[in-house]
């Protein structure tokens, strides 16, 4: 990747909005509106209702994704952590078990983070490890799908409070806060800061250690919130719950506007991008295709969104020179 | 003596070090294994473990050559998977069909290694992404392809080749592997595409300044990764007789697992095949250690996370 190419240097100006990142907003529109007339041009309160709930925990693993990603790293333990709480909050004793699994989930981030800034090892194959990790963890625990998950769980992941269903309220709340800490306090420009330039944030007096591992502990948070929810949407826990989030999260984060290289990315967009995901999952549902279509659409709707800008570009370059950009940077 | 001498300054020598190493922990933490529990050691238990270990080493090929190139293959779980699923719903466990669904199988991975390397070097998706989401790609259509309950068999054949004993009274597996390692191991380091894969992994602009195809080599390095995952996705079907769903997802982390503890660097650029042979020994026989306690799956997931880690350190300290 070239550190300073002008935004003038990209010739095609007509595909600049592809790199909008408000473009998310119109693509879920135009979603709901194609959901809306494939359910015969209406939805019901209960339809609204499941869809709040179904989506709220691609939600929390996507913004702790991204939260990850904007500070310059990446995680692909997501998954695993929310297995892992799952599975701790079904095995716990009612009271203990929910601030245990959140305390877990911190905890399981905060290694993450520490073995990535301390030890300067890379993120990708560090949380890939550690994912392993937090997997047999969760097999440990319990080999097999069961466990008791309290009532009031339940609850929050599954009621509805009058129309409004109760995740939606403490969905609501994780934005709030997530979104005061990422744009109003100073942790919150720090972490742009360091994910855009990490020398340069230092150099301007960041200490940027605290900050990076801060943001592998919020997504270690948010997945273990992802997981309690799971657990009481199931009412069980199940060690293999997780698997298919860690993918998703990423495609999430990144569906939602945040930039891989880092220091770039909206609270908004990943909320947006989170629905995208599970209406399209509702779409393939009504329209009685194969369910298995989903692992295809989880994998191919990043790489088409992904590649379509340099596709286009790669086609039109000038002289049939190969791009001489860095290959196959991380 | 002069043999002895020459092996020692080899081994001396660069990434050499790491290599050699790699050899003597697996020996020792035989040996190790052999003096703590009755009946571990002896030639047959040395057989299965290398006839084992070679699963995890051929998968082990496209990481080792995906992270010296800069990357990493996280497609290779599913490409196994569907490989086998493929191999035992062609053949339907007749040798007879067993060339056309080996070729079906070949183009089938050429084409997801294709794809894989061009949307890297050509669209720039991220390795990570691209292969991740290549994985997911592959579960769709080999659960569309099965419709979610596998059909079929082995052909008896690759049984044969996976279970059988050949020559020497070592097993086929063990004389498969060496041809393979051999062939991968002339590829890397006599040919000019295994030079051209080093340098496009070391300094990929530099590479391409100086006439390296970079962008080629990186797209055919996939296709020898997909290649090598659904050539040992055949042979775990020939192992087990039969394909399900799930057969690949351990060898995701294992095969990085392997290749890092052989000492390839996750930078790229740096790393050999001889190493990541070391690494399938020494996680082969920790696997089998870890059996011989009975202490489960569960702790074996856990122990990969632990030694890819410790391992990391270990080589990070070295490059330092």
């Amino acid at each position: 990747m070239r550190r300073s190419t002008p935004k003038e240097a990209i010739p095609l100006r007509t595909f600049r909005w592809l790199r909008n990142e408000y473009l998310i907003y119109p693509i879920l529109v135009a979603l709901l509106v194609a959901y809306l007339i494939l359910n015969g041009g209406f939805l019901s309160v209960f339809q609204i209702q499941s869809l709040i709930t179904s989506t709220a925990p691609l939600i929390l693993v996507g913004l702790g994704e991204a939260v990850v990603i904007i500070s310059g790293g990446i995680d692909l333990s997501i998954g695993y952590m929310v297995s892992l709480t799952c599975v701790v909050v079904a095995t716990s004793s009612p009271v203990l078990g929910t601030p245990l699994a959140l305390a877990v989930g911190v905890v399981a981030g905060a290694v993450n983070g520490t073995l990535i800034t301390r030890f300067r090892l890379s993120a990708l194959v560090t949380t890939l490890a550690t994912g392993s990790f937090f997997l047999g963890m969760a097999l440990h625990i319990l080999p097999t799908p069961g466990g008791v998950v309290p009532e009031w769980v339940s609850t929050v992941a599954d009621g509805n409070m009058g129309p409004v269903p109760v995740a939606a309220i403490l969905l609501a709340a994780v934005v709030a806060i997530l979104g005061f800490i990422l744009y109003r306090v100073p942790a919150g420009r720090y972490l742009f800061a360091v994910g855009d330039n990490l020398e340069g944030a230092r150099q301007s007096g960041v200490v940027d250690a605290p900050i990076r591992i801060g943001a592998y502990a919020v997504a270690g948070l948010l997945a273990a919130v992802a997981g309690i929810f799971l657990a009481g949407q199931t009412s069980s826990g199940d060690p293999n719950i997780g698997t298919p989030f860690t993918l998703n999260a990423i495609v999430i984060a990144v569906l939602g506007g945040t930039s891989l290289a880092g220091g770039v990315g909206t609270v908004g967009g990943v909320v947006a991008a989170a629905f995208v995901l599970s209406v399209v999952s509702d779409i393939i549902f009504l329209t009685n295709a194969s369910s298995y279509l989903q692992y295809i659409v989880s994998g191919g709707i990043l790489v088409v969104v992904l590649g379509i800008g340099q596709g286009v570009r790669w086609i039109r370059r000038p002289t049939g020179q190969p791009s001489r950009e860095k290959v196959a940077d991380r | 003596m002069n043999l002895v001498n020459r092996v020692m300054e080899w081994s001396q020598r660069g990434s050499n070090r790491e290599v050699s190493i790699a050899y003597v922990a697996a020996a020792v933490l035989f040996l190790a294994g052999s003096a703590f529990i009755r009946g571990f050691f002896g030639w047959g238990h040395v057989l299965a473990i290398v006839s084992t270990a070679g699963f995890v080493g051929i998968v082990g090929i496209g990481q080792t050559f995906t992270l010296i190139t800069g990357g990493i293959d996280l497609s290779v779980a599913y490409m196994l998977n569907f490989g086998a699923l493929l191999v035992t719903g062609i053949s339907l466990g007749s040798s007879h069909h067993l060339a056309p669904a080996l070729m079906v199988v070949a183009v089938v991975a050429a084409v997801a290694g294709l794809v894989n390397g061009v949307g890297i070097t050509i669209l720039k998706i991220p390795p990570l992404i691209m292969t991740l989401s290549m994985n997911s790609i592959l579960e769709g259509v080999a659960l569309l392809y099965s419709n979610g309950t596998p059909t079929g068999a082995a052909p008896p054949l690759l049984t044969a080749l996976a279970t059988g004993t050949g020559p020497l009274s070592l097993p086929w597996m063990v004389w498969f592997w060496a041809v393979v390692s051999a062939f991968v191991l002339i590829l890397f380091r006599k040919t000019v595409f295994g030079r051209w894969t080093y340098a496009s992994g070391s300094a990929p602009r530099a590479s391409w300044l100086s006439g390296v195809p970079v962008e080629r080599v990186v797209i055919l390095v996939y296709i020898i990764s997909a290649l090598a995952a659904a050539l040992a996705g055949l042979l775990l079907a020939g192992y087990s007789g039969q394909a399900y769903f799930g057969m690949g997802d351990t060898y995701q982390l294992e095969s990085v697992a392997v290749a890092v503890i052989g000492g390839t660097s996750i930078l790229g650029g740096r790393g050999s095949y001889l190493g990541t042979v070391a690494g399938a020994l020494i996680l082969t026989t920790l696997t089998s250690l870890l059996q011989v306690l009975n202490v489960g799956a569960s702790m074996e997931s856990m122990l990969y996370g632990v030694v890819i880690i410790v391992m990391m350190m270990l080589n990070r300290e070295r490059q330092a």
